[in-house]
């Protein structure tokens, strides 16, 4: 579980994310959502302590990551797991390698065969079976997403943050690494926390949604809730693609 | 480790794309490099190939050989070269005395020359180089003949009308005709061919036989006073290799003084030159040339080494990345920080290994068309190697430096 409480952050005088307080559960796909500019990233950023905040908690669990220093940080750091935008595979190493990556960075005292085995049942858990010796290259653009979700819970995470984990998929492909990060999510009880622009993976996945408009949460809910929120930044964020206004006129029809 | 390499090698990829890319850049930087390095390792190379030179010429005069003369090799800037005028010249008898008394030399003899006209038939040769020699020479100084013999004893003693012609010599005055046994004109006397020296060609101080005729000494002692000042009368004494230079030096010492009857309290009125003597000038000689060397490829380095520095940060910032990814996978800084720097080194080391290249093709090429022992040695490609990867390090210090302590929040924000 993370808890954010009163979380603020500004570039100079412009502040942007102003006092955010909400709480990412075990075992639930979270979404961060919001137009360009509304603060997602600099949340996501501060969420993982790539930037400091102003003020403000950021307690995993019962450690307050906001108090820790940045050699302190490292414990935590080893339990989240990170699933960058457009997979960033290394396209020198192989699909096992890239897997075995922050396994060899982080666990110094694992023995090779058991870095591979990990390897080897993470990738049989996204479903990427006999390509282990292949290169990015080699594979499909799914395939890599999958091989990155696999890097991503080699170390047995307790938290993962997904980064546009979506962008560059076809809609079919995309789907699938929605449900998968979803599944995973619940079966290994992470905390996982998807930075998206993509309605369809929070109509898919979005157990919990957070909706960041000029650095305000300004709604918080489930998918199902979000189509009937209210809430008019939320619908102007909502039905701005003309698919998602005939989905809301047929459930207005209906 | 593999793990490192592998990925390295993804960096050096990522290098060589960029570097090709960009040839001219590419190419500038690493001239830099590649002349500093042709600059130092050729200098080397060449003071290596005249060290050489000069030992093994040492090596001809006898390393363990002292030379008896009345002027020194080597003048102290407070030299009082009047002082030297009128020491007496070294004699013959000095020589027999000095084998009486001393138990440190292997041999001795004494050498006078002159310059004189060889004449054989209707054939002559002007201002040959004449050395009269007791018959010790052969001891004292290594030679092969090409044919023929050397003195007899007999010959040596009794002041035969014997010769023994340099190769140079003997091939101008006789072309193709055999030498031995004819008769020469020296000194307007008949002189007997019993040898000719192998030819040995000219060493770094100009000591051959080729040019020479050797005469036994007391031949040219009936006719001339070969103890005079002008045919630069010298005693060759060649030490015992059991003892060291310093014994045979001060045995001589006090032989001679001895000899002379020279009071405690006055200076000696002779000189003991050697001729390890000539190469400890020659090291100091040798250090200017390697220092100028250092300071003249140094430059070139340096301007090469900031250019590897810009490579490497424009690479840094190219990777931005690529880096921000491997750290938020946990990559330690020194990782970072070991790929940047063998990039460099590996940037560095092609640029010095050309410059090597070139050495060894001009050494070659000079080789061939100069008759010269040039050579790029082992230890100069060493030398190269060393240099190209120190100025590797240090241009590469800094970059990977920025690199390693890079923020990985691009990342997180990566297009790949």
């Amino acid at each position: 579980m993370i808890s954010i409480t009163d979380l603020f952050k500004s570039f100079g005088d412009e502040a942007v994310l102003k006092k955010v307080n909400t709480v990412f559960d075990k075992g639930k796909t979270n979404l961060i959502i919001g137009q360009s500019g509304s603060g997602k990233t600099v949340f996501m950023k501060c969420l993982v302590g790539l930037l400091e905040p102003d003020s403000g908690s950021i307690l995993y669990d019962d450690t307050n990551f906001t108090a820790l220093t940045g050699h302190q940080r490292t414990d935590i750091r080893k339990k989240m797991g990170m699933l960058f935008q457009g997979s960033a595979l290394f396209d020198s190493l192989t699909v096992e390698e890239n897997v075995i990556f922050p396994l060899e960075m982080f666990n110094k005292h694992m023995s090779r065969k058991e870095k591979l085995d990990r390897a080897n049942f993470c990738l049989d858990r996204v479903n990427i079976h006999n390509v282990n010796h292949l290169y990015p290259a080699e594979i499909s653009g799914g395939m890599k997403k999958r091989v990155a979700i696999a890097r991503a819970i080699a170390n047995s995470p307790d938290y993962l943050f997904c980064d546009e984990p979506n962008s560059g998929l076809d809609p079919q492909t995309a789907i699938l690494i929605d449900k998968l990060i979803s599944e995973i999510t619940e079966e290994f009880q992470m905390t996982t926390v998807v930075n998206t622009h993509d309605m369809n993976s929070v109509m898919e996945i979005g157990q919990h949604v957070v909706f960041l408009h000029k650095g305000n949460l300004w709604w918080e809910g489930t998918a199902e809730e979000i189509l009937t929120s209210g809430n008019k930044e939320v619908e102007h964020f909502v039905y701005a693609s003309e698919l998602m206004m005939k989905i809301k006129n047929t459930k207005r029809s209906s | 480790m593999i793990l490192f390499i592998r990925l390295f090698r993804e960096s050096a990829m990522f290098a060589w794309t960029s570097l090709i890319a960009n040839k001219l850049r590419t190419i500038l930087t690493l001239l830099g490099i590649t002349i500093g390095i042709f600059a130092i390792i050729s200098v080397f190379s060449i003071v290596d190939a005249l060290e050489r030179q000069i030992r093994t010429s040492i090596a001809s005069l006898g390393e363990n050989t002292i030379y008896i003369q009345k002027w020194p090799w080597e003048f102290s800037a407070d030299y009082a070269w009047w002082r030297y005028m009128n020491r007496p010249t070294p004699r013959i008898s000095e020589m027999d005395d000095i084998m009486r008394r001393t138990n440190v030399l292997e041999a001795a003899t004494f050498t006078a020359f002159t310059n004189r006209t060889v004449e054989y038939q209707n054939r002559s040769i002007d201002r040959v180089s004449i050395m009269a020699a007791s018959h010790d020479y052969d001891k004292v100084r290594f030679f092969e003949l090409e044919s023929g013999r050397y003195f007899s004893p007999t010959e040596s003693s009794a002041g035969r009308n014997v010769a023994i012609l340099g190769a140079e010599i003997a091939e101008n005055l006789f072309q193709d005709a055999d030498p031995l046994l004819k008769n020469l004109k020296i000194f307007g006397r008949n002189i007997e061919v019993v040898g000719v020296f192998d030819r040995e060609g000219e060493d770094t101080f100009g000591n051959s036989h080729d040019e020479t005729v050797l005469l036994p000494v007391n031949f040219v002692n009936s006719f001339i006073n070969v103890n005079s000042d002008r045919y630069n009368p010298a005693i060759l004494a060649r030490g015992k290799d059991i003892y060291s230079s310093d014994e045979i030096t001060d045995e001589l010492r006090g032989a001679m003084r001895s000899i002379r009857r020279i009071k405690p309290a006055a200076d000696d009125d002779f000189s003991l030159n050697q001729a390890s003597l000539l190469s400890t000038q020659f090291d100091g000689l040798f250090a200017i040339i390697k220092i100028a060397g250092w300071i003249i490829g140094g430059f070139s380095i340096l301007v090469g080494g900031f250019g590897i520095a810009n490579i490497m940060f424009v690479s840094v910032k190219e990777r931005t990345t690529i880096i921000g990814i491997q750290k938020a996978l946990g990559a330690k800084n020194y990782f970072i920080l070991l790929q940047f720097l063998a990039e460099a080194v590996i940037l560095s080391l092609m640029g010095g290994l050309l410059g090597l290249l070139l050495v060894f093709t001009g050494t070659w090429m000079a080789s061939m068309a100069f008759d010269m022992n040039l050579l790029l040695s082992m230890s100069n490609i060493m030398r190269g190697v060393n240099v190209s990867v120190i100025i590797g390090l240090i241009a590469g210090i800094l970059p990977a430096w920025s690199a390693a302590q890079l923020n990985p929040v691009d990342a997180i924000r990566a297009n790949t």
